[in-house]
């Protein structure tokens, strides 16, 4: 009786203590929630590169953390938005790659693919390992119909020492998907 | 006509039909359709794989095939010469042969997705990666730049700039 009391104890000055900033090596899988995807604020425009400039309307700005306020940012061309300004069978264009932002501007790496599509792919990252309001880890989820099918990307993964997310090497030409060919 | 020509013309015509004869039988399978090409064209005797073994054959097997470029391939179907694509995947791999004809925009078909946002199907209209050689590509799936007989690209398939870069094409040495 005497440990399931401290038992409870413990559980509840955990929760009790387990405020949104103080999430230090949470397990949480943190997927992106679209709606709250806003356009470039006025207050974020110097970190748009020169050669993102002519999708600057088509620029969004995605914030991740385990709080209201953002321990990273997503920054990305929506490809979609930006096909419905160009006329019907315009070519596709090749965008800049998104690009993952500390709350002070500085660039901490970037996406292999679009985001949140990347025709006739759709990008979904999962942000996990959490340490504070920082993923170390991001997992990325590639629906793809066409014959490589849906599948993982190596995940990019946090480097203290250089300060960067970097992609772990997968292995050329073997993806690891549920494609439909053969 | 010159008899070079003459021949090419002839080559062509030939490696024509077997893709349109592959893609009668075999659309619904790669690895069936480029072996039943092969074997009209290349080796009678040829032995059916599967498209991850036919790519580790041809590329493990020097003295038989030679890699050639996209561009090279599709100057060597123009004169009626059997051209394999194809990318080894986990699962299944995909494999193609390079159809004679004028190279043709990729893209330009319907396909369907999940818009994220809405969680609803959506469809929209591949659009064009550029030009390519056509191709010859039979698939069990249901994206629709796998099913090609010469109306989609080499690159449709894939439909994935930085996938396409790691296609390797092969032809007989």
């Amino acid at each position: 009786m005497r440990y399931v009391r401290i038992a409870i104890v413990v559980a509840l000055v955990t929760s009790a203590t387990a405020q949104p900033n103080d999430a230090a090596n949470r397990s949480e899988l943190v997927h992106l929630n679209l709606d709250s995807c806003v356009s470039l604020p006025s207050d974020k425009r110097s970190w748009l590169p020169k050669e993102w400039q002519p999708f600057k309307p088509f620029v969004k700005l995605c914030p991740v953390g385990m709080s209201n306020v953002p321990g990273l940012y997503v920054m990305s061309v929506w490809a979609d938005d930006f096909y419905l300004s160009q006329p019907a069978g315009s070519p596709a264009v090749r965008f800049p790659k998104p690009v993952l932002f500390r709350p002070d501007g500085k660039g901490v790496g970037e996406f292999p693919v679009g985001f949140p599509r990347d025709p006739p792919r759709t990008l979904d990252p999962i942000f996990i390992k959490w340490s504070g309001n920082f993923p170390h880890e991001i997992k990325l989820w590639l629906q793809d119909p066409a014959v490589l099918g849906d599948r993982y990307l190596p995940p990019l993964v946090w480097n203290e020492k250089t300060g960067r997310f970097s992609q772990k090497a997968g292995k050329k030409g073997a993806a690891h998907g549920t494609g439909s060919g053969h | 006509m010159a008899p070079d020509q003459d021949t090419d013309k002839k080559a062509v015509e030939a490696l024509k039909k077997a893709c349109d004869d592959a893609y009668a039988t075999y659309s619904c399978d790669c690895s069936h359709a480029v072996w039943y090409i092969l074997k009209q064209l290349a080796d009678k005797d040829t032995q059916w794989l599967e498209a991850n073994q036919l790519m580790h054959t041809l590329s493990t097997n020097s003295s038989a095939w030679k890699e050639v470029s996209v561009d090279e391939g599709w100057a060597l179907a123009q004169k009626g010469i059997v051209v394999v694509g194809g990318l080894q995947a986990k699962g299944h791999g995909h494999v193609i042969v390079i159809y004679p004809g004028e190279k043709i925009d990729s893209g330009g078909y319907l396909y369907t997705y999940t818009d994220k946002k809405t969680n609803t199907q959506k469809t929209d209209t591949l659009r064009s990666h550029g030009k390519y050689p056509r191709a010859l590509s039979g698939s069990l799936g249901s994206w629709p730049g796998a099913k090609s007989k010469g109306d989609k690209t080499v690159w449709d398939p894939w439909a994935d700039d930085d996938k396409f870069a790691d296609v390797t094409f092969w032809t007989k040495s």
